[in-house]
């Protein structure tokens, strides 16, 4: 595989696979794919979105969470009641969600400035369960258990009527666009490099000068408000949302689909909704055989392929040039 | 000139340490050795800004730096390169230097930087592009050392360089500590356990016990077993005679 070697990699190299990726996926619908399809399709790029906000903080930072999927469904929410109550549009609610996802974001954050690890980890999912009997409790803003619907009616954004499913699938897909660029350019930026420096040795990037609680509060609002703007496309997808959504049974499974992606490369959540979505389908697995399946799969990717799909498709290819590095002083 | 004076620590109920008092000047390698949880590290980590004194003071020439947080420590022109894991290991080993010079602004001399010591040491100048774990030990150190050198410090302290190293790697890493103090003109201070490198690699020796600077002269003073066996294992002379 020297060849791999001897490509010159340009800087622009990942923008363009993914502006690449996202011309493909939004002439998808031209293939006229059944509704069944598209409706997995319109799944696969929202839960993208949702889980590079996560591969953000958890890839690239190193900090696990458990209320994601409640930052996520807080996106959801803040979108589908400021429509119901406010009459606010698509456009209009985007700010919202996305504000209230980072704010989310932000104080989930709080206190990992005191507690790192597994009790961290604990914490979060405490968050996450308070977040959904919240959502449940407050009846007269929530809807309770009966949850409450997004009144997506017949507005349009941006040219593409939200009604209907190939239209709202292209928007989706643009927004999945920028996200993964964005994400992309902090990846390759300096505070990538700080955030992963955080995740590989934290006292050690503290004796030379980072403020982790700093960055760890940054992180957090960032991949918070991905989660956000994901939560808010999930309520105009889904018309319809309940707490039960929102779980921390919905952060295991964007977990799972950064876990099966990879969860410190760029395209990992994308490839790990992907398959996480289209596996049962093909298969045609009930529910039940695709949780097992799943659960499966958790398994022995954390046993036998801990840096995920893409991780273990690029250690293929360069297992021939590793052992050039190891020569000796 | 690095000046710590009077500098007490307490970890909860653990005075670790009692009152350390210290010198080094900017054209000397100066070894701190003492015997297990003499206070060594602790003494390292407290003028880094990691652990905060309960008194005394530290001056880097004439900034009062005691108390500092660690960024601005180092701002001040003086940092730590830790013990243990040394680098980023997933990272390349230009990003790891990237890391070293976290508190400077300016890409151009950043690059500066790496292109300088890149020169001054040739076989890392030959590896920015390589995750930093395929490096060998000694050379993981070196990496470890330049990463310190990139916040330009004006005196660098090290815990432990020699830790985990093969004895001819150990040799090595002391010569270039020695290089980098006589030809790049920077300050060294570090604390060591392997009292042979020391002996090799220093100017002037102090030794720690208890959590106190109890000895200092030149390395030649070490070579006096019962000096060593009074600070490192509390018996006397005397006692050694009887």
């Amino acid at each position: 595989m020297d060849w791999l070697a001897r490509i010159k990699v340009s800087p622009l190299t990942p923008y363009a696979g993914v502006a690449l990726l996202a011309v493909l996926a939004y002439f998808f619908p031209y293939t006229s794919p059944s509704n069944k399809t598209l409706s997995l399709a319109t799944s696969v790029v929202v839960y993208s979105i949702a889980a590079s906000g996560l591969g953000l903080l958890w890839g690239q930072s190193g900090q696990l969470t458990l209320a994601h999927a409640a930052v996520f469904g807080l996106g959801a929410y803040a979108a589908a009641l400021t429509g119901k109550f406010f009459s606010l549009g698509f456009v209009a609610a985007l700010p919202v969600s996305i504000g209230t996802g980072l704010l989310a974001g932000a104080i989930i954050a709080l206190p990992s400035l005191r507690t790192t690890g597994h009790y961290f980890v604990i914490l979060t999912f405490a968050i996450g369960e308070v977040l959904a009997v919240v959502q449940m409790r407050l009846d007269w803003l929530t809807g309770g258990a009966n949850g409450t619907t997004t009144p997506v009616g017949t507005q349009s954004a941006f040219g593409y009527a939200l009604g209907q499913s190939k239209d709202f699938y292209s928007l989706v897909v643009l927004f999945a666009a920028i996200v993964l660029m964005l994400v992309c350019y902090i990846m390759r930026s300096r505070w990538g490099i700080i955030l992963r420096s955080i995740r590989e040795n934290a006292d050690l990037a503290t004796s030379l000068g980072v403020n982790i609680k700093l960055h760890r509060l940054l992180v957090f609002s960032a991949s918070g408000a991905i989660a956000g703007l994901a939560g808010q496309l999930f309520a105009y997808q889904v018309k319809y949302i309940a707490p039960t959504l929102f779980t921390s049974q919905t952060s295991i499974l964007l977990l799972l689909v950064v876990l099966l992606g990879g969860k410190s490369y760029l395209l990992g959540p994308v490839v790990g909704a992907l398959v996480y979505f289209f596996l049962p389908y093909a298969f045609d697995l009930t529910p039940i055989q695709s949780q097992i399946a799943f659960g499966a799969v958790l398994v022995i990717m954390i046993l036998l392929a801990p840096s995920g799909l893409l991780g273990s498709i690029w250690r293929a290819l360069h297992r021939t040039r590793a052992p050039k590095a190891g020569a000796k002083v | 000139m690095l000046k710590i004076e009077k500098l007490q620590v307490h970890f909860g109920h653990v005075h670790a340490l009692r009152g350390v008092n210290l010198e080094a000047a900017r054209n000397e390698v100066l070894v701190l050795i003492g015997p297990n949880g003499a206070g060594k590290s602790t003494v390292l980590n407290t003028v880094a800004g990691l652990n905060t004194p309960t008194e005394g003071s530290v001056h880097l020439d004439e900034t009062a730096i005691g108390g500092m947080t660690p960024r601005n420590v180092v701002k001040a022109g003086l940092t730590l390169v830790p013990q243990g894991r040394r680098l980023f290991g997933s990272m390349t080993v230009r990003e790891n230097l990237e890391m070293g010079a976290y508190t400077k602004n300016d890409k151009a001399k950043i690059d500066d930087q790496i292109a300088r010591w890149s020169e001054f040491f040739p076989e890392i100048g030959a590896r920015l592009g390589i995750r930093a774990s395929y490096l060998s030990g000694g050379q993981q150190q070196i990496v470890a050392i330049i990463r310190g050198l990139m916040s330009e410090p004006r005196t660098l302290m090290m815990d432990e360089p020699s830790i985990g190293l093969a004895p001819v790697v150990v040799k090595r890493i002391g010569v270039e500590i020695r290089r980098l103090n006589r030809e790049a003109g920077i300050g060294i201070v570090l604390v060591e356990q392997n009292v042979e490198f020391a002996l090799t690699v220093s100017d002037r020796v102090a030794i720690l016990a208890q959590g106190q600077v109890v000895h200092t002269g030149p390395p030649r003073d070490m070579r006096d077993p019962a000096l060593l066996a009074h600070h490192f294992f509390g018996s006397t002379p005397e006692t050694e005679a009887g």
